[in-house]
């Protein structure tokens, strides 16, 4: 065997192992369920096709393959960005944007409100009480997050 | 000849750990229940994974031009997921309700978190 025909052997089968992951990521964009497991199985498809043209352009040692990668890995980015950026409120009082296609998922911004919620409950139910009602609280006041309560800094159980 | 045979063999094992890394985060996206778990395991593929393949392909890169733009891609990647990721992890909080019910925390009683997650205005 040649140096050659190793180096042929070892592009084509990590090219057809790159196939077989895009076709995975492909069915699992199709199967969801939510929006963002289909957002996220496309950068990843995005990420692969890149690795793909980066093995193409040794295999065939054209370096404006590699171009073609960049410009793949801008337009990708910026396709993920524009996706995640639509679907987020920018306030969250209003109702988030809501495109046609929402069976099965839920586009309200009720996830912000229960936030205090389950503080509330969880003080109940495992401490004994309520959680202390400081300024830093998000339970001081209303329960509206965008009026500054601190609720950004309990949100993930710190 | 020797040389030769040795870069072919560290490009072979380069790639394979991409290969790998690539099929890790495969598997997660498939494996895992809660989403930003699968959002984590996105991310080996995208760090990791293009690495790993792109040092490969800089071992047996022809030229000096090659490596260089093989580099860039792996800066913008590096630059470019961990945002991608943050604004995916931002609209799945913004959009999912029911995210407090996947979570398994130990301050909070699962019990608690689907009946607040669950309750109406």
């Amino acid at each position: 065997m040649t140096l050659e025909n190793a180096y042929q052997i070892l592009y084509g089968g990590a090219l057809v192992w790159f196939a077989l992951l895009i076709g995975l990521m492909l069915i699992r964009s199709a199967i969801g369920p939510r929006i963002c497991d289909r957002i996220l199985s496309i950068n990843m498809i995005g990420t692969m096709v890149i690795a793909s043209i980066a093995v193409l352009s040794c295999l065939f040692n054209e370096s404006y393959l590699t171009d073609i990668a960049v410009i793949y890995a801008l337009i990708s980015f910026v396709t993920v960005l524009i996706y995640a950026r639509s679907s987020i409120p920018k306030n969250p009082d209003r109702q988030a944007f809501q495109p046609e296609d929402t069976a099965g998922n839920d586009f309200s911004n009720e996830g912000i409100m229960n936030d205090s919620r389950v503080l509330r409950e969880a003080g109940k139910e495992s401490q004994g009480g309520p959680l202390p009602d400081g300024p830093m609280s998000p339970l001081s006041g209303s329960a509206q997050p965008s009026q500054g309560d601190g609720g950004e800094e309990r949100r993930w159980g710190q | 000849m020797t040389v030769a045979w040795i870069r072919f063999a560290f490009t072979a094992i380069f790639l394979l750990l991409s290969l790998l890394s690539f099929t890790t985060a495969v598997l997660g996206v498939y494996r895992f229940h809660f989403i930003l778990n699968r959002i984590h395991a996105a991310g080996i593929g995208d760090t990791m994974g293009l690495f790993f393949l792109l040092l490969s392909m800089a071992i047996s890169a022809p030229s000096l031009n090659h490596i260089l733009k093989l580099s860039l891609i792996c800066l913008f990647f590096w630059c470019s997921s961990p945002v991608s990721t943050h604004f995916i992890s931002q609209m799945e909080f913004y959009t999912n309700k029911d995210i407090y019910s996947s979570i398994k925390r130990k301050d909070i009683p699962e019990e608690s978190a689907d009946r607040a997650c669950r309750q109406k205005d």
